[in-house]
C-alpha cells in the first residue's frame, strides 16, 4: 500500500515537474524591434554581446524581460551582465529555473532582466547584455598534421533566439581572420564582410532559429581548457606573508595530431616562428612584488620557467597537441600586506581580498576550487565573491605544527569560469586576536619541552642488572 | 678532539690524566662532545645535500624508484596489504609477487619515520622522507661507527672514525639525499650490530647479544647483503677457537645471536626458511655446532688429563670435520640445502658471470672496481688502512681479529664486485681512525717537550712535523670529500646538468618529459616494452605497467624483450604482440652525446636472448665486416634490419638534412642506412631525442601486412608530395 502510494506521488511530481519546466511560456509583452547578436570567436570560450532595442507592446506597464539561451550556453555560462545603453549601469538580471521544449526537441533556459523602473506601454528601452560562455567551436576537421592550420566549427542558431517576436535580427561573427559558413542555406546566407560574417533578417517568430547554421573558422592557437584547479592560498601573519600554490589539469581540447607526434617534424616547424595550435608556453600575470616561485609536476620540478616582472612563463615539459593534457602545480609568494587590512570594525578584525584566478590567459575553467587557508584559531565573519560560487565551506586542515584544530580552511567551488573572471576578487573577514597568534609557538615549545624532558628521564633510568 | 669523548664521565675514574676534575671540566667536556657528534651529523647530513641544492629533492637512479613506488603503496595500504602485494603493473603479464620478494626494512623504516612525523605536526611529503632518509641514517651510521671504534681503541678513534665515516665519498656514493635504497639503511645497521657485537663478545652480555641479533634481524628485514654478517661474525668465532681464545663469553653471546638472530630473521616473507636451506647461511650453523661441541670438549677437558684431552680432541675434530663437510654435499646434492646463487659465484671467479648469467654481468656495478676508484673514494685513508690493521695486529684482542678479518674479507669483495666498495669503506675509517689516533696520540702529546723547564727543540720540530702532515692530510681529505660528493656523486640520472652556448647551466630533462608525456596521454593501462634499466622509473615516474624491470628475476622475460629489440621488426611485432605491450621505449643519446643509452646497451640485449634462442640470434651478426660494433653504413644488415637500430635512428639523419652524425658512436648515419619502419609508429620523441616512444600500429585495416600497406603508401606519398593539403576540402560534402 504504502508502496503503491508512493509510486503515485511520484507520478504526480513527475507530471508536475514536467508542467513546470517544458511549459513555461514568458507572457508575450515585449516586442524587440531591433536585436542585434555578436559573437565573438577570438577566445577559447565565447563572448555574446546583444544589443537589444524592445518595446512594450501590452496595456500594462512591465518590468520583467526573459531572455531566452540555449540549454547548451545556458549550462556553460560564466559571465553575464545587463546595462542599459545610455546610462551606463548595470540592471538586476538573474535566471529562472523553468525551461522550454521547442519542437524540435532542444531545450531553451531564461535569464531574467529586471528593470528599475517599470516600462510604459509602446515604450521602447535600448540595453547591451554581455556574456561568455565556456562552449566554443570544436575541432573540424578533428585530426590534422603538425604543420597544418587549426580550424574551428561553431554550431549555433541562425536568428539572434528570442521569447518575443523580432523585427530586425542580425547576427554577426568576428573573431578570426578567416570565416567560411559551412553548409549555406540557400536564402538564408550570411555575408562576409569586415570584420568576419554578418547575417540581417526581418519578422522573425519568436523561439525561432532559422536554418541550422555552422560557422568555419581559423583559430590556430591553442585551446587551453583546465579541467581542475586547485587554488590554494596560505596566509600567515607570524611570517607576513600569503603563499599561492596552485594545481592545474590542463587541456588542449583543439585539434588532434593525424599521426604520432614526430619530434623531427616539430623542430622544422618550430624554425618557421609563428603561432601554432599547440600550447608550448603558458604566460600566467601575478600579483606585484611577488616572489620565491616554483613549477612542478608529480615528477618533480620543472625547469624551464622564467620571470620577466610580474608575468611568469611556464614551459611545460612537453608541447601541448590537441587531445594531450599536461598536470602541474606552480606557486609564490606575496607580501601580506598588499592583501590584508585591518578591518575598522572591531580589534584584531581583518579583511584579505584575493584575486580569483591568476591563470593563463585564453582559457576555461571547468572545475575550480579556491581554498584559503587562514591561521589556526581564526574566527571567520563574513565571506564575499564577485563571481557565484557553487558552494562555500568552512572546515580545517592541519599543516606544520599545528598541533591544535589546525588551519582555518575557506574553500569555495566555482564552475565555467574564465580567465576574465580572474580580476574578480574573494573578500574574506575574519577575526585573529594576539592571544590565538602567540598560543600556537607557546604550543610548540611546550611539546619540544616535554619531548626533552622525557628523554632526559629515560636516559636516567638505569637497565644495569648488576646493580 | 682526541681527548674528548662522550663517555670519558665513566673513564674518569680509570684514566689517570683526568681524575680529580672539577665539575666545571666535566660539563665542559660533555657540551664539547655533544657539539662534536651534533657538528659530525650536521657534516654527514650536509654533504649529502648537494644533490638537492645543485638539482632537486628527487629520487636518484634506477632502484630507488622501485623502492619509492613500494614506500608510497605501505603508506596508503596496510602493512599486511602490503607484504601480500601483488603487482601486476610489472613483469606483465607474469606480474611479480612484491611484498613476498622484497626486504621492507627500508620501507617500513620510512613509514615509520612518516606516520611519526605525521604525528607531532610535521605532515612531510612521504618523497621528501625518502630523499632524505639516507643523510639522516648516515648520521647514525657516524654514531654507531664511533661507538664501535670505542670498543676497538678508544673514544679519540672513535670519534676520528664516526668523522671519517659522515664524509668519506665511499660511503657518500650510496647514500646522498634521494638514493633511496636499501643500503642507505643497511650501512647504519651493519655498523650497529657490529657495535653491539664486539660489545657482547667483549662482556658476554645477553642483553648486547640480543641486541645484535635484533638489529640483525632489522638487517636482514632491509638488505640482502645481511649474509655477510651470517659469515663474518661465525667467521670471527671460529678464528677465536683455532686460537685457542674460547672463553664463555663467546659461547653466551655466540648463541644467543645466533638463536635469536636466525629465528628472527625467518620471519622476512623473502628470506623464509632460507636460514637453514642455503649454504650461505651453513656456517653459521656450523659454528654454533662446533661452538657446542668446543663447550663440551671445555668441559671435558676440567674433567681429564691434557695428554689424553688432545688425542680426544684431534680424533673428534677430524672425525666433526669430515662428517660435517660430507653433510654439507649430501644435504645439497639432494635438495635439501639450495646451492650457491650465481651472484656468489661471480664474487670468487669474475669471469662466471660473463659465461654463465650475462644479466648479472651486464650490471655495472658488479663489475670489477678500477684501482683508483679505492684513492677517489676514499682518498688518503686507503694507505692509513694497512697501517690501522697492522696497528690491530700487535695488540691483537679478541675485538681486533674481527675488525682485521672483515677487511681483509671486505678488500677481497670490494675488488671483485664495485658495489661492495660500500661494505668495505667503514672499515678503512675504523682502521684509518686507529692508525691516525694512534699517531696523534704520541705525536700530539707535547707533555715531554716541556720536561725541566726547559723546551726539546728537536723533539718538539719532530712533533711539529709530523702532526700537522697529518692534520694537513685531514684538511685535505675534507676537500677532497666536498669536490668528490658535489662532482660525482649527487647527480639524480634522472635528470643531466649541460651547459649551454653562453655559460648556462640547464637541466636535460627528457627523461621526466617521455615519462610524464607517458603518464598523463596514453590509456592507464598501457603496456610498455622497454629494456629493463628503466623498469623502475617507468612504473614510478610513469606509473605503466612494464613488461620487464630492475628486479630482474626472469632471465627468459628480459631475453623475450631482448630478442624483440634485436629482430626484425615483423618478428618483434609479433613477439610484442604476444606480450600485449602497445609502446615501446628506446633511449638514444646520439644527439646529446649521452653515452648510456640502449644501442651501447644493445649487444646486451643480443647476448642475453643469444642464451635462449642461440639458432635466431647470434652476436657475430650486429657487428660489421670487419668485426667492429658499427653504426654507420658499414654496420651489419642484420644491426640495421633490428628494432633497436630502427627505432633509434628513425628521422635522425633528416634532422641535420641528410647527415646524422651520432655524437656518442662518433658515426655518421645517412638516411639511406635508415630503413623505413611499418609496424611501429612514432608517437613521442622527447626534447632531445634522449627518449623515443612508439606505438605498435594496429592491423591493417584492408588485411594486408603492414610492411604492405608501408609499401603503398611510400609509392603514392612519393608521387602526391608537391600537393598541398593545407585546408580541409569543403565543398565534397555538400
Amino acid at each position: 500500500m504504502v508502496q503503491l502510494s508512493l509510486w503515485w506521488l511520484t507520478v504526480f511530481l513527475w507530471s508536475l515537474k514536467s508542467v513546470l519546466c517544458e511549459q513555461f511560456q514568458p507572457p508575450q509583452v515585449w516586442e524587440n524591434v531591433e536585436f542585434k547578436r555578436l559573437v565573438d570567436v577570438e577566445h577559447v570560450y565565447t563572448i555574446e554581446s546583444l544589443e537589444l532595442t524592445i518595446k512594450n507592446i501590452d496595456n500594462n506597464a512591465n518590468s520583467e524581460y526573459f531572455l531566452a539561451l540555449p540549454k547548451s550556453t545556458f549550462d556553460h555560462l560564466s559571465i553575464f551582465s545587463v546595462q542599459l545603453k545610455d546610462k551606463q549601469v548595470f540592471i538586476d538580471s538573474g535566471f529562472i529555473e523553468q525551461t522550454t521544449q521547442l519542437e524540435d526537441g532542444s531545450e531553451v533556459a531564461y535569464g531574467i532582466i529586471q528593470f528599475p523602473t517599470p516600462i510604459e506601454p509602446n515604450e521602447d528601452v535600448v540595453f547591451n547584455i554581455n556574456m561568455s560562455y565556456n562552449v566554443g567551436g570544436v575541432p573540424f576537421p578533428e585530426h590534422i598534421a603538425l604543420t597544418d592550420e587549426q580550424h574551428l566549427l561553431l554550431s549555433t542558431t541562425r536568428y539572434p533566439l528570442s521569447a518575443y517576436e523580432t523585427k530586425r535580427g542580425t547576427t554577426e561573427f568576428f573573431g578570426s581572420d578567416d570565416f567560411q559558413e559551412f553548409h549555406p542555406a540557400k536564402g538564408y546566407e550570411l555575408e562576409k564582410r569586415a570584420p568576419g560574417l554578418i547575417g540581417t533578417w526581418d519578422n522573425i517568430r519568436a523561439f525561432d532559429k532559422g536554418p541550422e547554421l555552422q560557422v568555419l573558422y581559423s583559430h590556430n592557437v591553442p585551446m587551453k581548457q583546465v579541467v581542475n584547479l586547485q587554488r590554494d592560498v596560505w596566509v600567515s601573519h607570524w611570517a607576513g606573508t600569503i603563499q599561492f600554490e596552485e594545481y592545474y589539469e590542463l587541456l588542449n581540447s583543439g585539434a588532434r595530431l593525424n599521426k604520432g607526434f614526430s619530434r623531427l617534424e616539430h623542430m622544422l616547424d618550430q624554425q618557421n616562428m609563428k603561432l601554432s595550435h599547440y600550447c608550448g608556453v603558458l604566460e600566467m600575470n601575478l600579483p606585484e612584488d611577488s616572489s620565491e616561485h616554483y613549477f612542478t609536476d608529480k615528477v618533480g620540478m620543472v625547469t624551464t620557467f622564467r620571470i620577466l616582472g610580474d608575468n611568469i612563463y611556464l614551459k611545460p615539459r612537453y608541447p601541448i597537441f590537441g587531445g594531450w593534457k599536461y598536470n602541474f602545480t606552480t606557486g609564490w609568494t606575496n607580501p601580506l600586506t598588499n592583501f590584508l587590512r585591518v578591518s575598522e570594525g572591531g580589534d584584531h578584525s581583518y579583511i584579505i581580498s584575493v584575486p580569483l584566478l591568476n591563470g593563463p590567459e585564453d582559457t576555461i575553467y571547468d572545475d575550480v576550487t579556491l581554498s584559503l587557508y587562514l591561521p589556526e584559531g581564526a574566527k571567520v565573519e563574513t565571506i564575499g565573491s564577485a563571481t557565484p560560487s557553487i558552494n562555500t565551506d568552512v572546515t580545517a586542515q592541519k599543516s606544520y605544527l599545528d598541533l591544535n584544530n589546525g588551519h582555518v580552511k575557506v574553500t569555495l567551488n566555482f564552475k565555467n569560469l574564465i580567465d576574465q573572471v580572474g580580476t574578480g576578487e574573494l573578500l574574506v573577514k575574519y577575526t585573529y586576536d594576539h592571544e590565538t597568534a602567540y598560543k600556537k609557538p607557546l604550543n610548540v615549545a611546550i611539546y619540544i619541552f616535554t619531548a626533552l624532558m622525557g628523554f632526559f628521564f629515560l636516559k636516567s633510568v638505569n637497565l644495569n642488572v648488576s646493580n | 678532539m682526541v681527548t674528548t669523548g662522550k663517555s670519558t664521565i665513566a673513564e674518569s675514574a680509570k684514566t689517570p690524566v683526568l681524575t680529580g676534575k672539577s665539575s666545571l671540566v666535566r660539563w665542559v667536556q660533555t657540551v664539547l662532545t655533544f657539539t662534536i657528534f651534533l657538528a659530525i651529523f650536521g657534516a654527514a647530513v650536509s654533504s649529502r645535500l648537494f644533490s638537492v641544492i645543485r638539482f632537486e629533492s628527487i629520487i636518484h637512479e634506477f632502484d630507488p624508484w622501485f623502492n619509492f613506488r613500494a614506500t608510497k603503496y605501505l603508506v596508503t595500504h596496510s602493512f599486511l596489504e602490503f607484504l601480500n602485494w601483488f603487482d601486476d603493473r610489472t613483469w606483465y603479464p607474469l606480474g611479480r609477487v612484491t611484498g613476498g620478494t622484497l626486504y621492507p626494512g627500508l620501507m617500513t623504516t620510512s613509514g615509520a619515520v612518516w606516520h611519526l612525523l605525521k604525528r607531532i605536526g610535521l605532515p612531510v611529503d612521504i618523497r621528501n622522507v625518502c630523499v632524505m632518509f639516507a643523510p639522516a641514517f648516515s648520521g647514525i651510521t657516524a654514531l654507531a661507527t664511533y661507538h664501535f671504534t670505542k670498543e676497538i681503541k678508544d673514544s679519540g678513534a672513535g670519534l676520528l672514525a664516526a668523522a671519517f665515516m659522515a664524509i668519506v665519498p665511499g660511503y657518500i656514493s650510496r647514500s646522498v639525499a634521494g638514493s633511496y635504497d636499501n643500503e642507505a639503511i643497511a650501512i647504519t645497521l651493519l655498523m650497529v650490530t657490529f657495535m653491539f657485537w664486539i660489545k657482547a663478545q667483549k662482556t658476554g652480555s645477553i642483553l648486547h647479544a640480543t641486541l645484535t641479533a635484533l638489529f640483525y634481524f632489522y638487517m636482514v628485514s632491509a638488505w640482502g647483503g645481511y649474509v655477510f654478517i651470517t659469515n663474518l661474525i661465525p667467521l670471527h668465532i671460529f678464528i677465536l677457537i683455532l686460537m685457542g681464545r674460547y672463553n664463555a663469553k663467546l659461547y653466551s653471546a655466540y648463541t644467543t645471536w645466533y638463536a635469536i638472530g636466525t629465528l628472527a630473521s625467518m620471519q622476512i616473507p623473502f628470506v623464509g626458511f632460507l636460514p637453514i636451506r642455503s649454504n650461505d647461511h651453513m656456517a653459521a650453523l656450523g659454528v654454533f655446532g662446533l661452538l657446542q661441541l668446543v663447550a663440551f670438549g671445555h668441559f671435558v677437558k676440567t674433567k681429564v688429563s691434557s695428554d689424553k684431552f688432545r688425542v680426544v680432541m684431534i680424533v673428534s675434530l677430524a672425525l666433526i670435520l669430515v662428517v660435517g663437510v660430507a653433510a654439507l654435499f649430501a644435504l645439497t646434492y639432494f635438495g635439501f640445502i639450495a646451492p650457491w646463487t650465481g651472484r656468489f659465484y661471480s664474487l670468487w671467479d669474475t669471469n662466471y658471470a660473463k659465461i654463465h648469467i650475462p644479466i648479472i654481468a651486464s650490471v655495472s656495478e658488479h663489475q670489477p672496481v678500477a684501482w683508483p676508484a679505492f684513492f677517489f673514494d676514499t682518498h688518503f685513508l686507503i694507505w692509513l688502512f694497512p697501517a690501522g690493521v697492522f696497528l690491530l695486529f700487535l695488540d691483537l684482542k679478541d675485538e681486533h681479529v674481527f675488525v682485521i678479518v672483515y677487511s681483509v674479507l671486505c678488500s677481497y669483495f670490494a675488488g671483485v664486485m664495485i658495489r661492495l666498495m660500500l661494505t668495505l669503506t667503514p672499515v678503512i675509517c675504523v682502521a684509518a681512525a686507529v692508525a691516525l689516533s694512534k699517531i696523534f696520540d704520541v705525536y700530539l702529546d707535547f707533555s715531554h717537550t716541556m720536561k725541566n723547564k726547559k723546551v726539546n727543540v728537536s723533539n718538539l720540530v719532530s712533533r711539529l712535523l709530523v702532526s700537522s702532515t697529518f692534520i694537513f692530510y685531514l684538511v685535505l681529505f675534507v676537500f677532497h670529500c666536498t669536490w668528490v660528493n658535489k662532482m660525482a656523486y649527487s647527480s639524480p640520472s634522472v635528470v643531466l646538468p649541460s651547459t649551454t652556448y653562453d655559460g648556462r647551466t640547464v637541466l636535460i630533462d627528457d627523461f621526466r618529459e617521455a615519462y610524464y608525456w607517458l603518464r598523463l596521454n596514453t590509456e592507464e593501462d598501457a603496456k610498455i616494452a622497454s629494456w629493463w634499466d628503466y623498469g623502475y622509473q617507468i612504473g614510478g615516474m610513469a606509473d605503466r605497467t612494464t613488461l620487464v624491470d630492475n628486479n630482474t628475476w626472469n632471465n627468459t622475460h628480459i631475453a623475450l624483450v631482448g630478442k624483440a629489440m634485436a629482430s626484425p621488426e615483423e618478428k618483434s611485432y609479433e613477439i610484442l604482440k604476444q606480450l600485449d605491450a602497445d609502446y615501446v621505449l628506446v633511449i638514444f643519446g646520439g644527439l646529446l652525446g649521452f653515452s648510456g643509452d640502449d644501442v651501447n646497451k644493445f649487444l646486451w640485449m643480443v647476448r642475453i636472448s643469444e642464451g635462449i634462442w642461440p639458432d635466431e640470434i647470434n652476436e657475430r651478426n650486429y657487428f660489421s665486416a670487419t668485426g667492429e660494433y658499427r653504426v654507420d653504413s658499414s654496420a651489419s644488415q642484420t644491426m640495421k634490419e633490428c628494432l633497436m637500430y630502427k627505432m633509434s635512428y628513425q628521422g635522425y639523419p633528416e634532422l641535420f638534412g641528410g647527415q646524422g652524425i651520432d655524437k656518442v658512436r662518433g658515426q655518421t648515419i645517412l638516411p639511406s642506412d635508415v630503413l623505413p619502419l611499418d609496424y611501429f609508429e612514432e608517437v613521442f620523441t622527447s626534447e632531445n631525442w634522449l627518449v623515443r616512444l612508439y606505438q605498435l600500429k594496429k592491423e591493417d585495416s584492408e588485411g594486408r601486412s603492414l610492411k604492405d600497406a608501408g609499401d603503398y603508401e611510400r609509392s603514392t606519398t612519393k608521387s602526391n608530395k608537391k600537393k598541398n593539403f593545407k585546408k580541409p576540402d569543403l565543398d565534397l560534402r555538400v
